[in-house]
């Protein structure tokens, strides 16, 4: 049940204040990260509308859809919502015209790990879940303050990671990307981190100069021979070692607390690489 | 005559320097820089040069360089030829519908997953059957009682054209995720090549280019009309009919393997018969090395402008391509 302390105020990421008199019990989430995480804190009883593309968890594939990236805007005014959570880059084309229809409108925009805590604190005090999401929160401030506290490793782990192994070029994560804050937080060095903000081609000269340890991709496993038959691609050391992993792009591309997950999975892979 | 002949000469010998100018320049520049004496000695150890810069200039430069001097040539040549055919200085290989066919083809085949398929060449081998079969429905609609009517051909192309870009729209929009990856194909680039490409590309350039040799004399009676032409003994439906199937031949085979590249099947029709005449017995030629330098220019652009990233080679030649040619437009004052 949803705390009490109603009616309050919250400040969403672009510093505007909504003011919510009861706990919202008809909320549209328009990106299939919110959804997570209302259902992670608890709120997913409250939800009443999502994207075709919020597939997790399974509970969520069952609600009344609002669109997919392209938002329906009709459709959302349909279910008349008392909370609309929308992605300031994500829906950005959508974001003028429900606030036009005066929505009560939430927009997070997080950027990197750290934001990720933020989403779910705001999202908490705006349902009224405030302590399940305070619990979560913390554990990203936790393991940002881990690494603070150990050592620089004079040795990081260098990493790739990609999103497809065919045709060249790859298209790599490059700066403000939750994947990037994580491949730091598991010890590793996104080589690939000086290219540019968000997903980037890479030059698959810089890729043959970088040579990472370990490359990352969120291409299933039975697709990357490409990698093995390029005459190129196959001198790579992560290839030539066997570093490559295939792993769920939704523990790594969506703001949930399943980038928890996604951490641990990429510890073990670190780990691994570095026994070698 | 003979200052006419001088000229010529001096063409040649320049065009023969900026040939090797810019196959140093292609080799020497890019992600990673490397000096005319690296390239060089890589250049003489041959193929098996082991290290990093070995592979870079062996594996990814030279049959990038390959890749993009062929696919220029075939873009050329299929300019030269439609521009002959149908008598319009605004006709490109574009313009018949067949690039649009091979990219509805090859955005699907993305789409579908198809890029590990065939050891890599699901993606080209889609669009190249999807561009073919563009050229044959424009065929059919332009053809009436055995007679190919060039003004409706051009229609037709455009029409077939733009719809089949209208399901490439289509597709990106319920792509999601896969769109950068399928927007970058149609942009074009050679950031894939290969020599299995290379070798898979130099026939059709010999086709195109002895293809168009052997339409020269047809091709340049038609400059005076499709009557004139048949009033002078050419069998002008035949005519029609093999220039056709050699431009679309060739922009199929170009835009399989490395998606839209704009303006070069334009633009260097427009700039050979400038320097070299109007004549389509040298044409195939002269626009063909032409077209080959400037690919290989504006992909050794693409590929170190913007360190580490890449950016898509079609962005570059619209870039140049569209400013230059309205350049060359004022300057025959045709606007």
């Amino acid at each position: 049940m949803p705390d009490t302390g109603f009616p309050r105020r919250v400040t969403d990421f672009r510093g505007r204040t909504l003011l919510l008199r009861q706990p919202p019990r008809r909320i549209v989430s328009l990106t299939p990260g919110t959804t997570e995480t209302l259902f992670a804190i608890g709120a997913g009883r409250q939800v009443v509308g999502v994207t075709a593309y919020c597939d997790y968890p399974p509970e969520a594939k069952r609600l009344p859809k609002v669109g997919d990236m392209r938002t329906d805007v009709e459709a959302v005014v349909a279910l008349r919502p008392d909370l609309v959570v929308a992605d300031g880059v994500l829906n950005r084309r959508f974001i003028p015209q429900l606030e036009r229809l005066k929505l009560p409108l939430l927009v997070i925009a997080p950027k990197s790990w750290l934001d990720v805590a933020k989403v779910i604190r705001l999202l908490g005090k705006a349902t009224g879940h405030d302590r399940t999401a305070e619990t979560l929160a913390s554990r990203f401030e936790q393991e940002e303050r881990k690494l603070r506290s150990r050592p620089a490793n004079p040795h990081p782990v260098s990493v790739l990671f990609t999103l497809n192994v065919e045709p060249l070029p790859m298209w790599v994560a490059g700066r403000d990307l939750f994947v990037n804050d994580m491949i730091r937080l598991a010890g590793g060095r996104n080589v690939a981190e000086d290219g540019g903000t968000n997903y980037y081609a890479i030059s698959t000269e810089v890729l043959l100069t970088k040579d990472p340890d370990v490359i990352i991709t969120t291409v299933p496993a039975d697709r990357l021979s490409p990698l093995r038959e390029h005459p190129v691609l196959r001198r790579l050391k992560a290839v030539r070692n066997g570093a490559v992993y295939s792993v769920d792009s939704n523990l790594f591309v969506r703001p949930t607390p399943r980038l928890l997950k996604g951490l641990e999975v990429l510890r073990k892979i670190l780990a691994e690489a570095k026994r070698r | 005559m003979t200052s006419q002949a001088g000229k010529r000469v001096w063409l040649i010998l320049l065009l023969g320097a900026v040939v090797i100018v810019t196959a140093v320049a292609g080799l020497c520049l890019g992600a990673e820089r490397l000096s005319p004496g690296q390239v060089w000695h890589i250049l003489r150890e041959g193929v098996g040069a082991g290290d990093t810069s070995g592979l870079i200039v062996w594996q990814l430069r030279l049959p990038r360089m390959a890749m993009a001097a062929l696919v220029g040539v075939l873009l050329s040549v299929a300019g030269v030829t439609l521009q002959g055919l149908l008598r319009n200085d605004l006709a490109d290989p574009y313009t018949t519908g067949v690039s649009s066919g091979a990219a509805m083809g090859a955005s699907a085949a993305v789409l579908a997953g198809w890029e590990a398929k065939w050891h890599g060449f699901g993606v080209p081998a889609a669009g190249f059957v999807c561009a073919i079969g563009a050229a044959v429905l424009v065929l059919m609609v332009a053809r009436r009682e055995g007679s190919l009517r060039v003004s409706v051909f051009l229609l037709a192309g455009i029409v077939v054209g733009s719809f089949m870009w209208s399901v490439v729209t289509l597709m990106l929009t319920l792509a999601g995720a896969d769109v950068g990856r399928v927007l970058f194909w149609l942009m074009g680039s050679f950031a894939d090549a290969e020599w299995t490409r290379v070798r898979l590309l130099l026939p059709f350039v010999l086709v195109g280019v002895l293809g168009l040799r052997a339409m020269a004399y047809g091709l340049n009676a038609f400059a005076l009309g499709e009557e004139s032409a048949a009033h002078l003994g050419f069998d002008v439906e035949r005519l029609k009919r093999w220039a056709i199937v050699l431009s679309a031949l060739c922009t199929a085979a170009a835009v399989s393997v490395s998606g839209i590249i704009g303006f070069v099947g334009l633009v260097v029709p427009h700039m050979a018969r400038r320097l070299f005449g109007a004549d389509h017995r040298q044409l195939g030629l002269s626009a063909g090395v032409l077209g080959a330098v400037l690919m290989v220019w504006a992909d050794t652009l693409a590929r170190s402008i913007a360190r580490p990233a890449e950016i898509p080679v079609g962005v570059i030649t619209a870039l140049l391509g569209a400013p230059f040619f309205i350049t060359l437009l004022r300057r025959e004052r045709l606007v």
